[in-house]
């Protein structure tokens, strides 16, 4: 077992008119194996449970960073295009949507919920990226809740 | 039109025997329209939050303020689940707003702060 520490801010000079933002949270949890450290993948890449998975089902509780890098997979340098390029993230086999939508640069930090571990419904588990444009390149980083 | 700038860091001295894990990234994301703070008493039903039909794409954070109880973050109540908030966890991620999302406490009625912040289209 191992911790890892996240540590997320949000700032902003000008949202609000008569107060800025400036909000900071971190946290220690405990992670174990599976894991994958800070790693990059094209949205049509089969890194081994299909193109574009990223984790298949699983009963695992998992936390997942994924980040847009913004760049095309058919060279891993040209610029994607900023909106048409977009990718979404769902479960293993995309029946249900996780509803996060990321274009170039935008990136997302959560816990993702455990699923059945079977096929079928909506609680499936897993984790799947699909190209909204183009195929584009993804970082992403996941590790076991404890 | 305003300015959102988030940063993440995932740092760890031993998730790896052979590297520090030690992971920065941070964006400047255009937001207009409604930004929204709010506290919700959760419970073991699942109650909608946010409605997707009252927003548009949006950078949403959630925090479980609770030192004890997890909470699931889903589609509606008994609805696909997205995520499990643990005592204390958070999550930020841009919000298709595709779908509504609703919480659903594990026990009790525990407390979810929600921040969102409407994308500039």
């Amino acid at each position: 077992m191992a911790s890892l520490i996240p540590t997320l801010t949000l700032t902003s000079s000008d949202a609000f008119a008569s107060q800025a933002l400036s909000l900071s949270v971190t946290d220690n949890l405990s992670v174990a194996a599976p894991m994958a450290d800070v790693s990059r993948m094209a949205t049509n890449d089969n890194i081994g449970h299909g193109a574009g998975v990223i984790l298949a089902e699983s009963t695992n509780q998992y936390y997942v960073y994924v980040k847009h890098l913004g760049i095309l997979a058919s060279d891993f340098s040209s610029a994607s295009h900023v909106s048409n390029d977009f990718v979404t993230l769902s479960d293993h086999d995309a029946t249900a949507g996780l509803t996060i939508k990321l274009q170039p640069s935008e990136f997302a930090f959560f816990p993702m919920k455990q699923g059945d571990g079977s096929d079928g419904g909506g609680n499936d588990g897993g984790l799947k990226v699909t190209k909204g444009g183009a195929d584009v390149v993804i970082e992403f980083a996941y590790f076991t809740r404890a | 039109m305003a300015s959102l700038v988030p940063t993440l860091t995932l740092t760890s001295s031993d998730v790896s025997t052979a590297e520090a894990l030690s992971l920065s990234v941070t964006d400047n994301l255009a937001v207009s329209g409604g930004a929204i703070s709010f506290q919700v008493v959760t419970s073991t039903t699942g109650t909608v939050f946010a409605a997707a039909a009252n927003y548009s794409k949006s950078y949403v954070f959630l925090q479980n303020l609770d030192a004890n109880i997890a909470m699931t973050i889903e589609k509606a109540n008994n609805g696909d689940e997205y995520m499990t908030l643990g005592a204390k966890e958070f999550a930020f991620f841009p919000w298709a707003a595709a779908v509504d999302l609703a919480v659903d406490a594990a026990s009790g009625t525990p407390t979810l702060e929600v921040r969102i912040y409407q994308a500039a289209s």
